[in-house]
């Protein structure tokens, strides 16, 4: 194994000999070439991203000059080593609104453990608590992928781009206490963990392995957190206990968070460069190959089939029928969201046409029914 | 039963007051809900919302155009009215009675926006406001179960 060997800093034997002569240096002090005189103004709820984003400060440049670490708007050392960031464009990582995200991410955690009354757990059927532990399973499991994937590229992320770099790192804690609470879910009530399936897998496996930030970003802030936040209205609607519906209101306020950031990133890599929509277009075409896969999943569509039907006797009729209510509105949700970020996917869904069933991409224009099978 | 009973949404502003480390908990907020409440005869009635940072405003009755929400949830009266007395009897909402249960389908109640960003906020501050009607259920059936025209 070959290790690269860096300079590493010397002391300055001079400015030692000077300081214990007692001649401080000071040029820190009278030549620093920053904005002085800013004065940022608390707002009502403290002092906040937006209030401090003034002056020079406040200005985000879309191509940094250097790769460093360097604070936005401090006077850089001209010898700062190059720190290799490979995402060098404002447009690959920001979005309008993530300043107001990220403090409304720090305002809004809570705590898996105390936040959630876990001693008020009633004792289910044993139906019921093998399906709220399977929905537990897959979602402790799909979770942290969320997790995985901004943390595998933040450090690529020029730090000019902090605010963006900021909210990932929110998003990164909320995904941990998403697998945490699930987790503890299925083991709080004498269920236990289910079962995890290779479907699931492939699609977390196709986001870890996105060439880019915008395909994984797409994948997974875009489809993925949205079929998420979808099955979060779900399982709430669903949950047998208070317990799990409280579970299920705090996730989805995080995950909310998370595709109102994907949407408007993605609005704004393509409004400035529309060129990029056709890569966007064959992302999401091979997420929604493997999203209809997840959508014919055994653990993934049958636990809330029973939990909505409240056993397994109903679920094939009351259940599922809730079931396809659901896909609907997962569907239509997603298709909105697209077309607010500037894509237009409802001529190019992948989905079967099982699944579009009673959405607005069932019939296009045409007549001509869009699902692949 | 008619809906909002006196003083619902001004119950809201004053649950948040008396109990401010509960609300303070949950997290700032931003957000201009308009709450369309449809009459069995009559044009509906709109009430406006804002939350803005830790502090929730009820505006009491308005013209949705003017009043410009970022989402609208519709619904019959007697839906609304049931899931108040739900909250009251029980606390906070239970089973299906819940803002996100009632919504999920597109009925019995509709969550209604002109950008997707907007419909997704309802999701952002579930628990807020989920918590924000239960308290305003709960206080205003005590108020009227005391006789008071408005919650105290």
């Amino acid at each position: 194994m070959t290790t690269t060997t860096r300079p590493t800093p010397a002391a300055d034997q001079g400015y030692l000999d000077r300081l214990r002569q007692g001649k401080l240096d000071l040029r820190w002090l009278r030549e620093t070439r920053s904005e002085w005189g800013v004065r940022a103004r608390p707002s009502k709820v403290g002092l906040t991203l937006m209030d401090i984003a003034i002056g020079s400060y406040g200005e985000v440049p879309d191509r940094p000059p250097r790769r460093t670490m360097a604070p936005r708007g401090s006077d850089v050392d001209p010898e700062v080593p190059d720190l290799g960031y490979t995402i060098n464009e404002k447009a690959e990582v920001w979005s309008d609104n993530v300043l107001e995200l990220y403090e409304e991410a720090v305002a809004r955690q809570w705590s898996a453990t105390r936040d959630i009354p876990w001693r008020d757990l009633p004792e289910l059927d044993p139906d019921l608590e093998h399906a709220v532990c399977q929905l537990a399973t897959v979602l402790s499991e799909v979770e942290m992928v969320a997790s995985d994937f901004p943390a595998k590229w933040l450090w690529r992320i020029n730090h000019d781009f902090v605010e963006a770099k900021m909210f990932l790192c929110t998003q990164i804690m909320d995904e941990a206490r998403h697998t945490e609470v699930f987790r503890k879910r299925a083991l709080a009530n004498g269920g236990g963990l289910g079962k995890a399936s290779a479907v699931t897998e492939r699609f977390l496996q196709l986001v870890l392995d996105a060439q880019s930030y915008d395909e994984g970003s797409a994948l997974m802030h875009l489809l993925g957190e949205g079929i998420v936040l979808s099955l979060f209205r779900a399982g709430e609607l669903v949950a047998p206990s208070a317990v799990e519906k409280r579970i299920f209101r705090l996730c989805m306020q995080d995950e909310a968070r998370h595709v109102a950031y994907g949407t408007m990133h993605l609005r704004y890599r393509l409004e400035r460069d529309p060129s990029l929509a056709e890569d966007f277009h064959a992302y999401l075409d091979r997420g929604e190959d493997i999203i209809a896969a997840l959508f014919s999943t055994p653990e993934v569509v049958e636990p809330t089939a029973v939990l909505a039907a409240g056993g397994v006797a109903a679920a094939s009729e009351l259940g599922l029928a809730a079931a396809n209510v659901v896909r609907t509105q997962v569907v239509e949700e997603y298709l909105a969201r697209c077309a607010r970020a500037g894509l237009d996917r409802r001529s190019r869904l992948r989905l079967p046409s099982a699944l579009l069933e009673g959405t607005s991409a069932a019939v296009p224009m045409d007549g001509q029914s869009t699902g692949q099978a | 039963m008619p809906f909002p009973p006196p003083g619902f949404f001004e119950a809201m502003a004053e649950a948040v007051e008396t109990e401010p480390d509960r609300f303070r908990h949950l997290g700032i907020a931003s957000l201009r809900l308009c709450v369309l409440v449809e009459h069995p005869s009559g044009p509906p009635t709109a009430y406006g919302l804002v939350l803005d940072g830790d502090d929730v405003l009820p505006l009491g009755q308005v013209e949705p155009s003017a009043f410009e929400p970022e989402v609208t949830v519709r619904g019959p009266e007697e839906v609304w009215a049931a899931m108040a007395a739900d909250a009251a009897a029980h606390g906070a909402a239970s089973g299906s009675q819940t803002l996100n249960a009632l919504t999920l389908a597109g009925f019995p109640l509709a969550v209604e926006a002109d950008d997707p960003l907007g419909r997704d906020k309802f999701f952002r501050y579930a628990q807020t406001l989920q918590e924000l009607f239960d308290a305003a259920a709960t206080r205003a059936a005590g108020a009227q179960n005391l006789g008071r025209p408005s919650v105290a």
